[in-house]
């Protein structure tokens, strides 16, 4: 392509379907660091965007400000994924015999993570829909404690909307980073290694990804609470602790 | 940047530069497309509405291929205008049974749900076909989906008869509602299938991931039904009930009533 076709169909880099198709420019990325760069900014300008309309609808929920805070949150979450977990995943491959530099991984991970946005925002209008189906949040019940009768209708659909997004949020990142499997088989001597490199990943990208999710929540917010950027209080335990305690009831 | 790192081509494959690459016919060994691709060819005649219905139901390949050529913008919009005429006559026969306002709001809801849950479900159609390596663009996407909703609307012209029979004969709600359930789901199995074997030659290799959008479709379709209730019975305040629910809740409330 000349550079004047280049500069006529600048929107082709950025068609999503070719993204989720995720093959020919990530392999070619992969060989050649001048494309990284090019390639790098489009990964990061699709979770920015994709990201934050799904996040938008995340949060709608609860209410417009909400919304706003979601999506400013969604985008660093996945940002923050890849900036947490890149380092050990990076050595994670070597040692299981598939050397791959940072700048790779790097790469990798925000290509999986672009696809997972991307798969996200295509589902946001149906989960809009049924947000828009669910009853809103009672504004009677704001500052409330939650164990209160009257919260108990919002919250239970908060927590219908809570399983349904993570659910959501779950298929897009597990398609996403698997979406990842076509070029590591490229770059790995066996299937089998390449395998276990993208098992090992999608185990550390899940842990890390449930922790920073805890930390950057609320993305719906209880409907007792006003409508927040952070909870502080999170900060002073984490999800698994969380999920323990709920489980055990402790 | 060359052709060498990026991608010349559209998702098509159309080389950007230049004409579309010819459409080759699938080989008569990809089994997935003996059967449905045997009319892979362009229609006969033009692209009006009763040759694209008559198509639709006897060799749809045909339309697949109309949709990936020059031709796919006549076909989507005889396909449009058949999901009105279906989707309103079945609403038509629906709104039989309470009479009154739902002889015109049945017809009404319904073509209008039909159109909003497609649209709705378009871009993860795209994204879902683009996630198995498929490369529609997203015309083409827009043209598999109409023949997808123009299927079910014709199947559901179909049981029309039959349904007008049991709304003559039943004061049962819930009954009507199952049945009209049943025939739904009926319709949307047999567009699956044409979906599915349609993306299949169009791609030319199988899709899978269509199957999880297909469920995405039908759940859609029955939150919109719960959505623009009542389409059934009497309206008791106004055109819609106004109250939210999830279309499972809904039905349960009814059948305990």
């Amino acid at each position: 392509m000349t550079s004047k076709q280049e500069r006529r169909f600048w929107w082709i880099d950025l068609d999503p379907g070719a993204l989720c198709r995720a093959g020919q420019f990530l392999d070619v990325a992969v060989d050649n660091p001048a494309t990284q760069v090019r390639i790098l900014s489009r990964m990061c300008l699709t979770i920015a965007v994709c990201a934050a309309l799904y996040g938008a609808v995340f949060g709608v929920w609860r209410s417009p400000e909400q919304a706003v805070y979601a999506a400013l949150k969604l985008p660093l979450l996945l940002f923050a994924v890849v900036l947490a977990s890149s380092v050990v995943n990076t050595m994670l491959a070597q040692v299981l015999d598939v050397p791959l530099s940072l700048a790779t991984v790097s790469l990798m991970m925000l290509t999986g993570m672009a696809v997972a946005s991307v798969v996200m925002a295509s589902l946001a209008p149906v989960v809009f829909f049924f947000t828009l189906q669910m009853p809103p949040p009672d504004p009677a019940v704001v500052g409330l404690p939650t164990a209160h009768p009257a919260v108990g209708p919002s919250l239970r659909i908060f927590r219908q909307l809570l399983v349904m997004h993570i659910a959501i949020i779950g298929f897009a990142g597990i398609t996403g980073n698997l979406r990842l499997y076509a070029t590591l088989r490229k770059l790995a001597p066996s299937a089998s290694l390449a395998r276990r490199v993208m098992v090992a990943w999608l185990i550390v990208s899940g842990f890390v990804g449930c922790e920073l999710s805890w930390l950057f929540s609320p993305f719906i917010c209880k409907p007792n609470y006003p409508p927040h950027l952070i909870t502080r209080t999170y900060w002073e335990g984490n999800f698994y602790e969380h999920l323990y305690h709920a489980l055990t009831g402790g | 940047m060359n052709d060498e790192t990026i991608d010349s081509t559209n998702c098509s494959g159309d080389d950007v530069t230049g004409a579309p690459p010819p459409i080759s016919a699938p080989a008569a060994d990809e089994d997935f497309s003996i059967g449905f691709g045997k009319a892979y060819h362009a229609l006969s005649d033009n692209c009006g509405l009763t040759t694209v219905v008559e198509a639709l139901l006897k060799y749809p390949a045909a339309l697949v291929y109309e949709i990936e050529q020059d031709r796919r913008w006549p076909v989507i919009l005889a396909l449009v205008v058949a999901i009105c005429g279906c989707m309103a006559t079945y609403g038509l026969v629906m709104g039989t049974f309470a009479g009154g306002v739902q002889y015109w709001a049945a017809p009404l809801k319904v073509v209008v749900g039909t159109f909003i849950s497609a649209i709705l479900c378009l871009p993860s159609l795209y994204i879902f076909n683009s996630l198995s390596g498929g490369r529609m663009t997203l015309p083409q996407t827009t043209g598999l989906l109409a023949l997808f909703v123009a299927l079910i609307g014709l199947l559901e012209v179909g049981f029309a008869p039959i349904i007008w029979i049991f709304a003559q004969s039943t004061n049962g709600v819930v009954f009507m509602g199952f049945l009209h359930l049943t025939c739904w789901i009926v319709g949307w199995l047999f567009g699956v299938k044409l979906l599915l074997a349609a993306s299949t030659l169009v791609n030319r290799r199988p899709v899978t991931l269509l199957r999880v959008w297909s469920v995405l479709f039908l759940v859609v379709t029955l939150q919109m039904s719960t959505a623009l209730r009542p389409l059934i019975a009497v309206p008791a305040n106004g055109l819609l009930d106004g109250s939210k629910l999830f279309f499972m809740t809904h039905w349960f409330s009814c059948m305990q009533r």
